[in-house]
């Protein structure tokens, strides 16, 4: 379980993230929805640890964030963050291996790269350089590498894992296959916290919702609905039912 | 196994490189002769030649080649920039500075040491002070700003060299002569204490090459991505940072300001084994010695009984190949992301 108390990040006297109170559970999706500049991102590193909150706690399975050996802690929650830059040609294989950087060296790390290549179907770059790479290809990768970052033998030990807008460079086949597979982690025991643009992959995957604008959450919520939608964006939202398969979709904009 | 190759061949060149810096000099010798005077029998000049001249000048090229080699690797993995070198965070220039006022102005307390310590003593001094300057010009709210090192390097750097200038300004010829060799570099001179004492406060950073791999990969993802990874950012931008400090600083100390070292053999490595950490550091550390080696065979052959400063060799072998790497890797179209 993961808990935040009174959390306050500040900057330059603005307020960029206020939750009084928030608790997550193991073995769901969360998915966060909110505007640009809601504080989606500025929480997901405050829960990685990435960034101290300026007041309040984070409590990570039981203990608090700052208290935490960094090994200890990296082999327990991972995150991909939006934006990497490489200064240097690394390969594929090269980036995915790091994801074993806070364990022991083994004799199974290739293996267990190969899989993890294997499973964001990156491996037939793995020896090109990740800057020649496509921009959702590199996503993969980084991926793979947050993935096997994870991977130990306490299979029962709990994880977080944390991925800002994960699918925004990915095709419509492989935004799917990441998501299916941060579900995956879901359901073997992973807290799972996902920040996403798209409403109806969303709806697909979450198990509730944060719906979060100006820095606070305003909702906490395992339904969607357009007047919350609205509020939460700001603007007209628009529900279409799919009554073929028991579904409904959200779009932006008024009814004409 | 292209990777081990290159390890293997550097080494056997190194050792190579070595057998030739014994056998070469003002005094040419036979191989024979040089084969017995390492182990001590040959007659009494030849081996007084190999043991108190040809030995520890070729192990300080070999060391300060790979300290300098290492330290650019790390300090460009450490500032994620490709273009940092050991020079720009400030040790060459203070401890030019240093020297340069050692040599032209009479400094009381460094007069009492013998002759060979003067200059070193001054020149670490100065570097030690530079870098330290930088640092906490750098440091601010609990961590150091990489992009701040840089720039702090860069005006530490020029403050340097404006003063360097200054004391040339009042210098007398001999004076002058002195200082601008002292900024060209040379190892000729090495002698057996100054070995120690450079593989003293070289020992962290050896430590470093052969530990460090992993950690300055991660480091390739960014500070923030590094920690969520495992690693003790600020903990480690220090050690790593005063590992660099010392070893650099004893030998620019030692050997004057040899450039191009802690750019080139990065890149050169690079290029030919790819950018992991794990093999780079210890391979570069290798490529430098002999590097420097070669470089420093070169500048005592070519214009005998004469010896060219070693800086001039580095420059002249390193910037053209340098603009050459360059452009190869440009057409393999692996240009490196500015970002």
């Amino acid at each position: 379980m993961i808990l935040l108390k009174d959390i306050q990040v500040q900057k330059s006297s603005r307020v960029l993230l206020d939750v009084p109170h928030l608790r997550l559970l193991g073995g769901k999706v969360t998915v966060i929805l909110g505007a640009n500049g809601a504080g989606k991102s500025t929480l997901l590193r405050v829960l990685a640890g990435a960034i101290k909150p300026d007041q309040g706690e984070v409590l990570l399975f039981g203990q608090r964030l700052t208290e935490w050996n960094t090994k200890k802690l990296a082999q327990s929650r991972a995150m991909l963050s939006q934006h990497y830059s490489m200064p240097f040609p690394m390969s594929v294989r090269e980036l995915v291996a790091m994801g074993r950087f806070p364990y022991l060296r083994s004799r199974r790390d290739e293996t267990m790269v190969d899989e993890a290549m294997a499973e964001m179907e990156v491996s037939r770059f793995a020896g090109r350089s990740i800057q020649t790479l496509s921009g959702g290809e590199q996503q993969r990768a980084h991926m793979a590498r947050v993935l096997l970052q994870l991977k130990s033998e306490d299979e029962d030990a709990p994880r977080l894992l944390l991925l800002d807008e994960p699918v925004s460079s990915l095709d419509i086949v492989h935004q799917r296959t990441l998501l299916n597979k941060a579900r995956d982690a879901a359901r073997s025991g992973y807290t799972v916290v996902i920040v996403l643009h798209d409403i109806n992959l969303a709806g697909d995957y979450a198990d509730q919702f944060l719906l979060m604008k100006k820095g606070k959450i305003i909702a906490q919520t395992h339904s969607l609905d357009p007047e919350l939608l609205g509020e939460v964006f700001d603007t007209p939202m628009l529900r279409i039912a799919d009554t073929n398969h028991d579904k409904h979709y959200f779009f932006a904009g008024a009814a004409r | 196994m292209k990777r081990q190759g290159i390890a293997i061949l550097g080494l056997v060149l190194g050792v190579l490189c070595i057998a030739y810096s014994l056998r070469l000099g003002a005094i040419p010798l036979t191989w024979a002769q040089t084969f017995d005077g390492v182990w001590g029998k040959a007659d009494e000049q030849t081996n007084i030649i190999i043991h108190e001249l040809r030995l520890p000048r070729a192990l300080m090229a070999a060391l300060s080649g790979g300290v300098l080699a290492a330290s650019g690797v790390i300090a460009q993995a450490i500032l994620r920039n490709p273009m940092a070198a050991p020079s720009l965070i400030g040790i060459s220039a203070g401890a030019g500075f240093a020297a340069a006022l050692a040599i032209v102005l009479p400094i009381p307390f460094l007069m009492l040491l013998p002759s060979i310590w003067m200059l070193p003593f001054a020149a670490f001094l100065g570097s030690a002070l530079s870098a330290g300057l930088v640092f906490s010009l750098a440091r601010g709210s609990g961590r150091t700003d990489t992009g701040m090192i840089l720039l702090a390097g860069l005006a530490i750097n020029s403050l340097a060299g404006a003063g360097t200038g200054l004391l040339t300004f009042v210098a007398d010829d001999p004076q002058l002569r002195n200082i601008s060799f002292w900024n060209l570099g040379s190892v000729a001179g090495a002698e057996w204490s100054q070995i120690g004492v450079l593989l003293l406060f070289s020992l962290p950073l050896i430590v470093s090459v052969l530990n460090s791999g992993a950690t300055l990969n991660a480091w390739m993802l960014g500070e923030e991505e590094a920690q969520l990874l495992g690693v003790s950012v600020e903990r480690q931008k220090r050690l790593q940072m005063i590992a660099i400090a010392l070893a650099v600083g004893a030998s620019v100390s030692f050997t004057g300001v040899i450039g191009f070292i802690g750019l080139i053999v990065p890149h050169l490595l690079r290029f030919l084994i790819g950018p992991d950490h794990r093999s780079l550091l210890l391979q570069s550390f290798i490529w430098g010695a002999v590097l420097l080696l070669v470089s420093d065979l070169i500048a005592r052959v070519i214009v005998v009984p004469l010896e060219l400063p070693i800086g001039i060799v580095t420059a002249l072998i390193g910037a053209p190949y340098f603009i050459f790497l360059l452009r190869q890797q440009y057409q393999r179209s692996r240009v490196y992301d500015p970002a």
